[in-house]
């Protein structure tokens, strides 16, 4: 496979030769090519992580930097497929006995961020929403897992029935009445979410509760964000402390690592996963379908619904198992894998190595004002442009790369209307989103997809944006689109 | 396989400023060919392409709808030749699953694998299963419990057609209405590229019936790439979606759908489970590479990415045409079934290396877009 990729590779030196031939044969002054040479900020992933493909396979591609494709393209496939119920000794079989989904691309359409969903429905495809459930407190309920389950195979029964969840959106108005100052008016929308009481399993309903949806992202560059120094996070979070950001956050968050080692949170809304190898995706292909793999042997569910699959009684005559034999499997630690070991790897060979979608248009003069605005308002404040990533253990060929995300990382309070429970959320990265209505057809954004536009999301920026989202309200309604247009290019 | 291609990129960044500073006729009769190629692509290849898979899909619905009043053996051989048929021009659409596929969430609806047997089991075991109808399915049941290989599965036993007597009344029951969700599916996908206009009274009267609507029309945007209304931003990104299209099929074949189960000897990782159909499958996906390559279903068009190729270098598209017969013609060597020729590594292996071959010369048509 490697012979494939080889002649893929361009240096400068052949980049400014074909511009010079390109630039001749079309009759240009040589000269002129200087100025279209390519700038460092076109390679979003780095010259080893950034994919230079502008269409619907744009989220989907192979780092240079990844030498085994053929470990790439079975991880691709993991993600692709769909499990089903068994016990693991037909492909993808090994689903429930309580789920989430039955497939990871259901809810990565495209390979990009889940989409605004009027209903969940876990088969939808592209309904990226994970049920968060919560008490007075804002702490998640323990009755469930971390992400609700609302599918199980027969007989067991699912801790939430889908039909009794209600997503219902809203008109907001903000503080200058939806108008911007040259009299332009918007609108917003914001969602409630509730789940019937009735619809929670009778041992599983919490005194009180409250509901909340929060949207998957897409997956490509998160290696590159793997790669990131830790000590730079935390220069970072310095950094912005010490200019009055990350407001109430002098702490940085800290989680365990795939080794059990605490380590700066980088990855969620909550910065609540600090690598990749522990990170968001390495736990979904466990935690959201629950097929067992060597290293995770035991479900992701709760006490409290073990216990109730145990004392069921159609659940004990089915299975013809005791209320303890059903318990103990159920909350067994010792449970026979589903999937490899080797199936893992390469999963994860294919997620470390997802190429960032090369930025576009940069030279367009419109982009180049929107960016100068970009940076004049002070978004970069947050969405920190580049990092250097430091020596990577994983993936040699991502060390010492400056990649684009447009993310510091780090947990900001927009002070959004009816946040659900990410008052506190991070910086989601830009780079990338602006191919994301060809690669999957929606353009939403935000942790709850509440923004139909890059606009609305700029607009739901409050709290510690409240200062940029100001400036860009006075802006001209041609530099507004010129900052759009700077973001559809990153 | 996902590759990145650089030398491309250059071109859609700096290609258009140029015609746009220079105005010289020989670029712009090339991005006439271009648009000229994507139009022909788009009705030729696609649009047909969809189209005969829909009049398929309502053919074997009707013989479904006629198995479960009368099943007979001549009927059921019949429905799995029409399975056999749409399948056939499904599988030549996957070099273009992009645009409503992906975002009318129709692929995984059409066609995920593998099928959920267990489960689909437990359907047939239900009360009421003999009451299902389409709409109860579609609202119901996932992506794993339709589509072509559950009709498959209630269809055919060992690569042939079941016999009569050994369909029950849920089997009957619930083809009737996996069939008929089917051919809405592909109904709509033909319907969100040419246009719900361009359907037939009969599609349309599939859909009402079903309370399903088509908005939009991808056809017509990917016709007008560049214009305004259009995601693709110029006439060059959309060529570079078919070739990219072609390119993923291509490695997909060969060091996937053929490489997986060879490698491993599982029959089970083959993906036709009960039709034994997966050789043919994979030279219509070549066949998918061939017709968009050549802007139609029934040979070379006038405007289309062969003859653009030829007219640059009359080798290259000798080499691709080449590599695309010689890729059928590796994987049909395999033998059929292919589910029973695990064990050929030689030609697996030749298999394989045509479809990388065929990979390799496409990302070649690059190198003659200027």
């Amino acid at each position: 496979m490697s012979n494939k990729m080889a002649h893929l590779h361009f240096s400068y030196l052949q980049t400014a030769l074909f511009l010079t031939i390109f630039a001749l044969f079309i009759g240009c002054k040589p000269k002129e090519v200087d100025t279209l040479e390519l700038s460092e900020e076109y390679y979003t992933g780095g010259k080893n992580g950034t994919a230079f493909i502008n269409g619907s396979m744009s989220y989907e591609q192979q780092a240079s930097a990844v030498s085994d494709g053929i470990a790439f393209l079975k991880g691709e496939k993991l993600f692709e497929g769909r499990f089903v119920e068994g016990n693991g000794t037909t492909p993808f079989s090994g689903l429930g006995p309580v789920y989430i989904r039955s497939s990871c691309k259901d809810c990565h359409p495209g390979y990009g961020h889940g989409r605004r969903m009027d209903r969940y429905n876990a088969d939808d495809y592209g309904n990226g929403y994970l049920l968060v459930i919560y008490d007075d407190e804002g702490k998640l309920c323990p009755q469930f897992t971390g992400m609700p389950q609302t599918r199980a195979t027969y007989p067991f029964l699912p801790p939430i029935q889908e039909s009794g969840i209600h997503i219902t959106w809203h008109q907001y108005v903000d503080e200058f009445g939806n108008q911007y100052p040259d009299g332009e008016t918007y609108s917003l929308i914001y969602p409630i979410v509730t789940i019937d009481r009735e619809a929670i399993l009778p041992e599983l309903r919490p005194d009180n509760y409250h509901v909340a949806v929060e949207a998957t992202i897409g997956i490509y560059g998160t290696g590159l964000l793997d790669a990131i120094p830790e000590s730079a996070l935390i220069a970072e979070h310095s950094s912005q402390q010490s200019r009055g950001y990350c407001q109430g956050m002098s702490e940085l968050p800290y989680a365990a690592d795939e080794n059990g080692n605490m380590k700066v949170g980088r990855y969620t809304y909550g910065c609540t996963r600090s690598t990749l190898q522990n990170g968001p995706g390495a736990n979904a292909l466990w935690n959201i379908t629950n097929v067992i793999r060597p290293d995770r042997r035991y479900h992701y569910i709760t006490t409290a619904y073990a216990q109730a699959m145990a004392n069921n009684s159609n659940v004990q005559q089915v299975l013809g198992w005791s209320r303890d034999s059903i318990y103990n499997y159920l909350m067994s630690t010792n449970l026979s894998p589903e999937m490899s070991m080797k199936d893992f790897d390469d999963f994860m060979v294919w997620h470390r190595g997802l190429a960032v979608p090369a930025a576009r248009n940069l030279d367009d003069p419109v982009v180049q004002t929107g960016k100068s605005l970009f940076y004049s308002m002070g978004c970069t404040a947050c969405h920190k442009p580049s990092w250097i990533t430091g020596n990577d253990p994983h993936l040699a060929q991502y060390s010492n790369q400056k990649i684009w995300p447009y993310t510091d990382l780090l947990r900001h309070n927009l002070a959004m209307y009816e946040p659900g429970l990410r008052a506190n959320c991070r910086t989601i990265p830009l780079w990338g989103r602006g191919l994301s209505k060809v690669c999957t057809g929606y353009d939403e954004h935000l942790h709850d997809m509440r923004a139909r536009t890059y606009e609305e999301a700029i607009l739901w920026h409050g709290g510690e944006a409240a200062a940029s989202r100001d400036k860009f309200r006075h802006l001209s309604k041609d530099q507004r689109k010129a900052v759009v247009k700077f973001l559809e290019a990153i | 396989m996902k590759k990145t291609n650089f030398f491309l990129f250059i071109m859609i960044l700096f290609g258009t400023l140029s015609f746009v500073g220079c105005k010289k006729p020989v670029e712009d009769d090339d991005e006439t060919k271009w648009v000229k190629i994507i139009e022909s692509y788009t009705d030729n290849t696609v649009i047909v392409t969809y189209k005969n898979m829909a009049t398929n899909a309502v053919e074997l619905m009707h013989l479904c709808e006629q198995m479960r009043l009368n099943p007979t053996d001549l009927l059921i051989t019949e429905a799995c030749k029409s399975w056999k048929q749409t399948r056939q021009y499904w599988e030549q659409s996957e070099a273009f699953l992009y645009g409503p596929a992906e975002y009318n969430s129709l692929d995984p609806h059409i066609d995920s694998w593998p099928l959920d047997l267990n489960r689909l089991l437990q359907v047939l075991a239900q009360p009421d299963i003999l009451d299902i109808d389409a709409a109860y399915v579609r609202t119901n049941f996932g992506a794993s419990l339709v589509g072509f290989h559950a009709v498959e599965y209630v269809l055919f036993n060992n690569g042939a057609p079941r016999q009569s007597t050994q369909l029950s009344a849920a089997e009957l029951s619930y083809l009737t209405a996996l069939s008929r969700v089917l051919a809405e599916d592909c109904i709509l996908l033909e319907g969100s590229w040419s246009g719900v206009e361009a359907l037939s009274a009969d599609k349309r009267t599939i859909l009402t019936q079903a309370d399903l609507t088509i908005s939009s029309n991808f056809g017509k945007e990917f016709k007008n790439a560049g214009k305004v209304g259009s995601r693709y931003t110029s006439a060059i990104q959309a060529v570079q979606e078919i070739i990219e299209g072609c390119k993923d099929i291509a490695d997909e074949v060969g060091n996937s759908k053929i490489a997986d189960p060879v490698s491993s000897g599982n029959v089970l990782e083959v993906e036709s489970w009960y039709s034994w159909n997966s050789l043919q499958d994979f030279i219509n996906n070549i066949n998918s590479i061939q017709n968009s390559y050549y802007g139609s279903t029934t040979g070379i068009a006038e405007h289309s990415l062969s003859t653009f190729v030829a007219e640059k270098n009359k080798d290259l598209d000798i080499e691709i045409k080449n590599n695309i017969q010689n890729a059928k013609d590796k994987i049909r060597d395999i033998g059929e079934p292919f589910r029973n020729h695990l064990d050929n590594h030689v030609g697996a292996d030749a298999a394989i290396k045509a479809c990388d071959n065929l990979f390799n010369s496409l990302q070649k048509i690059y190198s003659v877009l200027d």
